[in-house]
């Protein structure tokens, strides 16, 4: 049986080689084999010819072999620790999003036109390696370059995130189909972000939030990146979620976890 | 281990029915045993019970000199109005099913649904059918009267009103079902043709429980003339019983169903409504059906039946024939305005849900205007009256007592706008009831609609958490209870008003004819009720049988524009729906307040039959006796005022205890792999079956405690207490009754409304807050709110039609002061007691494990060897 190589992203990480096709990976990963667990998955397709220093690879069809059934292994976890970093960007494939119901849709990497950035401020989730939600006046490219800057004190080697959505009506408060836990912080980081002083180009709205309606908020898409370069996930406009992937929409806006 | 447990619980099951079986026999020969010396005393006031010997003809009015030709021909007029509404109802029954189909795949989901509905009222029938022939029975051999023809009269309209009633229930679901696939269809060419199609499948069922009541009413009428209450009471507790049962049975199937689904799909698994790999999708959607098509429109017609009924009896004690005929006119007139405004609602290709609504009340506003102006033209043309009518005696004796308003020489202006003899307040009596139906309709809506305030404040309620958004729940169903009966007491006091100066028995009969202009447009009424579940299917067959690809491919923005076409439907449906439970339950009020009155008038006189014979004051001083000063009235006053709460707990508990099956088979289907990767359909033909046989099973309890507890109240503590109990009953069953059903819909609607996105949307912490108050109201508003509603007019029509022998046979005051009097009456009280006993008891046992234990091991068993099949 074929081998391939996940990295789950969200929300945790790791690395992990599976005999299962990415779509069924993700229903494993979201409902499990008793269909007992649930919750949102995000996982990358690795590159299959992947090689590493850093991992255990040499041993892996030694390790992860079908069951004496026959059935094929489903998870043979390989690191779950560091994993983002120590991965090329180039052998980072599509991005697959399983709703917790275990409904699978890919986004495949595209090109990321700086010229259409928007104005800030931003309302960034990041997802991998470390979790807080920022609101920053940083384009996604600049974010990215900001975030894993090495000269900073603080900085990470590569960063995953997504570009959530970030309307604020006539009257200042956050609109109101949005479903994150405090929409009031949220308009008071916002305005910091704008107003204060000096260099501030990011404010931690809350260091690991509970996302409710999750795939709901992306706005854009999401970003993965380092100094050296970044790939984009674009999320699919409204009608074509509604339309070509309404199944996965109505169960990504239906779900009730986070 | 487990055949043991399973063989146990068989030879309990089995003993069970022996048992009550045994019970029925003894209820039955105690019930009708009497013995022979009793039957020839006098009667306390010195009547010989064998001296009104009647004479009967059938169709006696025809011959009979004091109908004119003109009453004869309008009377004529009203069986061929019938008669047109169920033709119309045919040929609506004709549009709807010529209409185009669907796909395959939609065809077979509809199909599923379709069967699911049919199995249920076919299971419901074979149930509850035996019962049925077995009261007829208890009706024919517990007639105390002399005349054979009123005996067969009796239990035969009994029979006919049971009949009937289910027929609407049935063919109404049965066109639901077959309706639902086609709007869903229409939704993919256009908005108004879907909608035009959900309201007239929702029209098809109106004009039945129009023509069949009607039809049923003016045939009693015809054929048993100034006798008519004979076989009027059989017809409205026929149609009653059955409307309590399709009520209770659909109710808890309904709600077991969604709660079922909603707990395992959306709460455990995490996937949407609808899916079609939850295996109680399939029953939800047939819930849709039983509990708010077939169960409400059963609950109408028995209204409709009950107001005509009631309206008849006081009719003909204060009116005379008159007072029976117009009601049937107005009835009439009520089926021709449904007829031309239920035609008139329509709706364009790009409507939305507003204007969609629009629509719809503009149809009940033309339909209101046409019995408006119907009733007055009626009025003036036909309630003309003179002095002879009544006779000067009478007239002089009741001027005498202070009741000059009978005097049809002597009415204020605004009775006959200056028109001696002319005597217009029934018709103003049914304006008041129109305008009755209209405010209730307008309360429902403000209470349990976004666009207002109290749905508003429950959506923001729910930032704060569960708790909050519950007790705002439930602070605005207190309040909305209130106005509810603020409104009804106006009503009842206009009405009063109107018939200021006369003797008790026209009041009342004024208030029947209040609930027959509420009814009026019960075609209407019905269309409205009746369109949510089916705008409710389509929506979910178009989610599970639309194939977006090949619609887009087709036709670029064709799926999404028909899922909002349905979504919109959907929430019109949801709108109407929450409107007409307030009529419902209005009505009920209204129909319990003249029976009521036709209840005091049996007392004072000792029978049915002799209501004719009573005098003013032979009224007025059993109706003096009903004072809660009296410790017996005041026992049976709050006996009366618990049962309601009793009823509402063993249905919610019937809930619990079916959503709790129906769990744990979804639980066992979702471990199949296949069926969770959608490659393989659920099996959910036993969902379904499990829905009916718990459906079945739980209506059992609650419909005995119905039928008995009056029967019980009345020979243990005698008829006085009987009264209070009915006062007691009314009272609180109204006002619980109004507040689940408002409380459960508001709950319902800000849900919806943050689902539309505020205070975070779907997923929110928000959302989840509305999500539990939707689910706690869900059983208060779609299972025992309703279900009141009948349970109050069971109570009544039980208490009338079994007064006669609680006079006789009662413990405290029994009419012939014999041992043999008492003996009879204890053991009917035991036999009662008992049957509520075990009610209740059935209502609490706890015996789930054991039978959750032994289906779950069948179903495994089962899932296991189709997975060996499959591998």
């Amino acid at each position: 049986m074929k081998i391939h190589y996940y990295m789950l992203c969200y929300r945790f990480e790791a690395l992990v080689a599976s005999h299962l096709e990415p779509e069924a990976f993700g229903l494993y990963m979201s409902v499990g084999t008793q269909k007992n667990t649930r919750g949102n998955v995000l996982f990358f397709e690795i590159d299959p010819d992947l090689q590493s220093d850093y991992f255990r690879l040499d041993d892996i069809q030694e390790r992860c072999v079908p069951h004496k059934d026959g059935s094929p292994k489903r998870s043979k976890y390989i690191s779950i620790y560091r994993v983002l970093e120590h991965l090329d960007l180039s052998s980072f494939g599509k991005l697959y999003l399983t709703t917790a119901d275990g409904r699978v849709m890919h986004l495949e990497a595209a090109d990321y036109d700086i010229t259409a950035e928007e104005p800030a401020p931003h309302l960034y989730q990041e997802l991998c390696p470390v979790s807080p939600m920022v609101v920053s006046r940083l384009a996604p490219g600049a974010f990215v370059k900001f975030m894993t800057d090495p000269s900073h004190p603080v900085s990470i080697p590569r960063l995953f995130f997504a570009d959530m959505l970030l309307e604020i009506d006539k009257t200042g408060h956050l609109a109101g189909n949005l479903p994150y836990s405090d929409p009031i912080h949220i308009v008071d980081c916002v305005r910091e972000v704008k107003t204060a002083p000096g260099n501030k180009q990011t404010k931690t709205v809350s260091r690991n939030p509970q996302i409710h309606g999750f795939f709901r908020t992306i706005r854009r898409g999401f970003f993965l990146g380092d100094q050296t370069g970044m790939k984009f996930y674009s999320f699919p406009d409204r009608r074509s979620l509604e339309v070509d992937y309404s199944k996965w929409w109505r169960s990504a806006t239906e779900s009730m976890v986070s | 281990m487990t055949r043991i447990k399973n063989l146990f619980l068989r030879s309990t099951s089995k003993a069970r029915r022996n048992y009550l079986f045994v019970l029925m026999i003894l209820f039955a020969l105690g019930y009708v045993w009497r013995p022979g010396f009793t039957q020839t005393q006098s009667t306390a006031s010195g009547i010989s019970a064998t001296a009104e010997t009647k004479s009967f003809v059938p169709f006696a009015l025809f011959s009979d000199p004091k109908y004119t030709q003109l009453e004869l021909v309008c009377l004529l007029a009203v069986l061929v109005i019938a008669i047109s509404g169920l033709i119309y109802a045919l040929l609506l029954v004709k549009q709807v099913m010529g209409a185009n189909t669907g796909t395959k795949k939609m065809q077979e989901i509809a199909s599923a649904v379709r069967e699911g509905s049919n199995a249920y009222l076919s299971a419901q029938f074979k149930k509850i059918g035996p019962l049925i022939v077995i009261i007829t029975i208890l009706l024919f051999i517990t007639y105390t009267g002399e005349v054979s023809a009123f005996r067969w009269g009796r239990s035969g309209a009994f029979l006919i009103g049971a009949l009937f009633s289910w027929a609407v229930g049935f063919v109404g679901m049965r066109l639901a079902t077959t309706g639902n696939l086609r709007v869903a269809a229409a939704a993919t060419k256009s908005y108004g043709e879907a909608m035009q199609l959900g309201y007239r499948t929702g029209t098809i069922t109106g004009m039945l429980t129009d023509g069949l009541g009607l039809l049923g009413g003016t045939m009693i009428f015809l054929i048993f003339g100034d006798f008519a209450y004979e076989a009027l009471l059989g017809f409205g507790f026929g149609g009653t019983l059955l409307a309590l049962f399709m009520r209770v049975g659909g109710g808890i199937y309904t709600k077991a169903a969604d709660v079922g689904a909603d707990l395992v799909g959306k709460i455990e698994k995490d996937i949407p409504e609808d899916d079609p790999r939850n295996a109680a999708t399939i029953a939800d959607n047939v819930g849709d059906n039983v509990g708010d098509c077939a169960g409400m429109a059963a609950d109408i017609f028995e209204s409709y039946e009950v107001t005509i009924v009631a309206a008849m009896i006081l009719g003909m004690a204060s009116f005379g024939h008159k007072g029976v005929i117009f009601p049937l006119l107005v009835r009439g007139i009520g089926v021709l305005g449904s007829i031309i405004s239920t035609y008139t609602v329509k709706a364009g290709p790009n409507d939305t849900s507003d204007t969609a609504l629009k629509s719809v009340h503009r149809g009940f506003w033309i339909g209101s205007a046409i019995s408006i102006i119907g009733f007055f033209a009626l009025g003036f043309g036909y309630l003309h009256f003179s002095v002879d009518y009544f006779g000067l005696a009478k007239l002089n004796e009741l001027a005498k007592n202070g009741y000059w308003a009978v005097n049809p020489m002597n009415l204020p202006w605004l009775a006959n706008f200056g028109i001696i003899g002319l005597d217009l307040r029934p018709a103003w009596t049914c304006l008041i009831g129109v305008f009755l139906a209209i405010a209730l309709n307008k309360v429902t809506s403000y209470y349990t609609h976004t666009s207002h305030n109290p749905v508003k404040s429950l959506a923001k309620s729910c930032q704060t958490g569960h708790a909050t958004n519950i007790i705002q729940g439930f602070a605005v169903g207190y309040e909305s209870t209130v106005v509810s009966i603020l409104v009804i007491a106006a009503a009842i006091f206009l009405s009063v008003l109107c018939y200021a100066g006369t003797p008790p028995l026209f009041v009342a009969y004024g208030i029947a004819m209040t609930g027959i202009g509420m009814l009026t447009l019960t075609g209407n009424t019905i269309s409205m009720d009746v369109f949510g579940p089916v705008a409710d299917n389509a929506n979910g067959i178009g989610e599970m049988g639309y194939e977006p690809v090949e619609m887009e491919k087709e036709k670029p923005g064709s799926y999404k524009r028909a899922r909002q076409i349905l979504a919109d439907l959907d929430a019109v449906g949801n709108t109407t729906k929450a409107e007409t439970k307030g009529i419902a339950i209005g009505s009920a009020v209204i129909a319990a307040v003249s029976l009521f009155s036709s209840f005091i008038a049996v007392i004072s006189v000792g029978s049915e039959e002799k209501i004719n014979l009573m005098t003013v004051g032979q009224y007025l001083t059993e109706a003096g006796k009903l004072t809660v000063a009296n410790p017996i009235v005041f026992i049976g006053f709050l006996l009366g005022g618990a049962v309601p709460f009793l009823f509402s707990s063993m249905l919610i508990r019937a809930v619990g205890r079916a959503a709790f099956y129906i769990v744990h088979e979804c639980r066992i289907q979702f471990r199949d792999p296949h069926i969770w990767d959608g490659t393989k359909k659920p099996d959910y033909g036993r969902v379904v079956n499990i829905c009916t046989q718990t459906a079945q099973k739980e209506l059992i309890g609650p419909g005995f405690l119905a039928i008995v507890t009056p029967i019980l109240v009345g020979f243990l503590l005698g008829p006085y207490a009987l009264g209070g109990f009915l006062a007691g009953m009314i009272l609180v069953g109204q006002l619980l009754a109004v507040f689940m059903s408002n409380a459960g819909g508001a709950w319902d609607n800000a849900k919806k409304m943050i689902e539309d996105g505020i205070y975070g949307g779907k997923g929110s912490d928000a959302h989840k807050a509305a999500v539990t108050g939707d689910t706690v109201g869900d059983p208060l508003k779609d299972t025992a709110g309703p279900a009141v509603n009948p349970l109050i007019k069971v109570m009544n029509m039980v208490s009338l039609l079994t007064l006669g022998l609680v006079l006789q046979y009662n413990l405290m005051a029994p009419k012939f002061d014999l041992p043999s009097s008492r003996i009879i009456g204890t053991i009917i009280a035991i036999i009662c007691a008992f049957a509520i006993g075990w009610a209740v008891w059935q209502s609490k046992r706890e015996n789930e494990e054991m039978s959750v234990s032994a289906m779950m091991n069948e179903s495994e068993e089962k899932q296991s060897e189709e997975l060996e099949e499959v591998k």
